[in-house]
């Protein structure tokens, strides 16, 4: 008896995700007391946005893998890595085994983070927990433990309402968004890099004067706005290094153009039907502390990305972070799944910076550097953790994936590397500490005796 | 009639799909037929005059002659009935 029922288990375990999820998200939908029908159809619909999420996918590898050897056969750039934006690492997050468990557990944190008044932040935003459920399959599957790999989760969870709680008085003022903070990891973790980079700029004779004009580089960069554009120029940029024949180059511009253009489409259908289960969480949340008027509603970064500042500066940096991915020795992934998404890690350093597109730009430059080389470093863990949730790469495709800006996450990188023991990461952990302790002090000198912005 | 709405974000994804289906499902309750499309804010300026309403999740600023309904209460879901209503009064009046 005992053995079937682990038979069962284990049978169910190795279905796919597009099968396995809307399983799990419709018994959670039940829990949280979405009614029947539309528990269903949300739950069918997750289901369809994982197969349209890895039918293009499939597109990406099968049409850019080749062209990526031959690129490396003749000629010197070795960027072997697929990188294929967030959306399908979004789509393991939510798809490995660690993910309901994640839901489950983001929220209790953020409950008892409530209660004990260590945070203000309510999270709502259903969608952006799918970046601590990534932290944790990493860890989980670098270390093989379920156990470290939640504890990792549940760090990456705690530091983002913290950084979440801290930027919170600056989105109020600066964007214009009271009662607002933004606990999405990705952005939030530049925040404490934008406030040091903005006070040592502001040191900086000369340079602490400039800014730009976010409408003209709008004008001359605005091509780059355009994820479309995006993969048709570097397909057909890849076409040519690859040494193909025209008519492929032509395809493969085609293609990647296709797959910047869809991508998006389907990750809508997999966040249509996630709605339900996270307005029943939004209501679970926020019936809990109906009298705390000091408490800030977390969504996601989205709504400041569309801030012409921000939009600019991550125009700017669309060619910068190209050029660094083929010139830095040791970056094997090349950008361009991620290259529309610069906007969300410079969100912050925007609003740390009030806004001043020549500072936001000049500390974005490391800031990518460092993004490069760590989703450089993780890509075969990436890979590993697509193969565990079943994805199959198509035939003739290179071997791994990554996403340059979220696969290469610093505090991912550095809780992976905690879990596996490496003693830099180990002894990072004090400096760290100190350095953002140190950035904090900094930034209360912003805020005057009453505890208001000073601008 | 069919009343159209575009419905804008920074990223024509992300945050106006949460907006749209809870405007579409409020407007059905209220009879109303609604024929909408996302955008991103950037593309309201050659929209505007072309539809009925444009419901946004950023601050997009002034000078639209659609107007324009600010529906950041439907994210935090602080408010969100009244803008809501508001919406089906805009689109009734």
């Amino acid at each position: 008896m005992g053995q079937t029922i682990v038979d069962v288990f284990q049978y169910i375990l190795s279905f796919g995700p597009e099968v396995m999820l809307p399983i799990i998200i419709f018994i959670m939908a039940i829990a949280f007391r979405v009614s029947f029908s539309k528990a269903l159809k949300s739950a069918l619909t997750i289901g369809f946005g994982f197969v349209g999420i890895f039918l293009v996918l499939d597109l990406l590898t099968g049409s850019l893998g080749p062209a990526i050897e031959a690129m490396i056969d003749n000629s010197g750039v070795n960027l072997p890595v697929m990188d294929t934006g967030w959306p399908p690492l979004a789509a393991i997050a939510f798809a490995s085994p660690i993910a309901p468990i994640v839901i489950i557990l983001t929220i209790v944190i953020n409950v008892a983070m409530l209660i004990f008044k260590w945070t203000k932040t309510v999270d709502v935003d259903l969608w952006n927990y799918w970046h601590f459920a990534f932290a944790g399959s990493l860890v989980y599957i670098a270390t093989g433990s379920l156990i470290v790999g939640l504890i990792g989760a549940a760090i990456a969870t705690i530091i983002t309402f913290k950084l979440a709680d801290w930027s919170a008085p600056y989105i109020h003022k600066r964007m214009g968004l009271p009662g607002i903070s933004l606990p999405t990891l990705s952005a939030v973790i530049y925040f404490p890099v934008g406030i040091l980079g903005d006070k040592i700029i502001n040191l900086i004779p000369g340079l602490n004067k400039l800014n730009a004009d976010p409408e003209s580089i709008k004008k001359r960069f605005g091509v780059f706005g355009e994820p479309m554009m995006i993969g048709v120029i570097l397909g057909i940029i890849i076409g040519i290094i690859a040494r193909f024949e025209i008519r492929n180059i032509i395809e493969l511009g085609i293609s990647l153009g296709a797959v910047m253009f869809i991508m998006p489409r389907m990750v809508k259908i997999l966040m249509e039907g996630l709605m339900p289960l996270s307005d029943a969480i939004r209501n679970f949340l926020q019936k809990r502390f109906p009298d705390r008027k000091d408490l800030n509603i977390g969504l996601d970064i989205a709504v400041i990305i569309g801030n012409p500042a921000v939009v600019s500066t991550a125009l700017l940096l669309v060619p910068v972070t190209i050029l660094l991915a083929v010139v830095l020795p040791g970056v094997i992934i090349m950008p361009l799944g991620d290259l529309p998404f610069i906007v969300v890690p410079l969100a912050m350093v925007l609003v740390a910076t009030n806004k001043n597109i020549v500072r936001s730009a000049i500390i974005g430059i490391p800031m990518l550097i460092v993004s490069l080389y760590f989703a450089s470093n993780l890509a075969p863990l990436v890979t590993n953790v697509a193969e565990s949730i079943q994805y199959e790469f198509p035939e003739g495709a290179t071997s791994m994936i990554n996403s340059f800006l979220d696969g290469g996450n610093p505090v991912r990188y550095w809780l992976v590397m905690l879990a596996q023991g490496n003693w830099i990461a180990i002894a990072a952990i004090p400096v760290i500490l100190i350095v953002v302790w140190y950035i904090y002090k900094l930034s209360r000198r912003d805020f005057d005796e009453n505890g208001q912005l000073k601008e | 009639m069919k009343k159209n709405i575009v419905f804008a974000c920074s990223s024509g994804i992300a945050t106006s799909t949460v907006v749209a289906e809870k405007v579409r499902e409020h407007c059905e309750q209220h009879g109303i037929d609604i024929d909408s499309r996302q955008a991103t804010v950037g593309e309201l300026t050659g929209l505007d005059d072309s539809v009925d309403l444009f419901v946004v999740t950023s601050d997009v600023g002034g000078g639209y002659k659609t107007p324009v309904v600010n529906a950041l209460p439907i994210l935090t879901g602080i408010g969100e009935q009244e803008v809501l209503d508001h919406i089906v009064s805009l689109l009734k009046g």
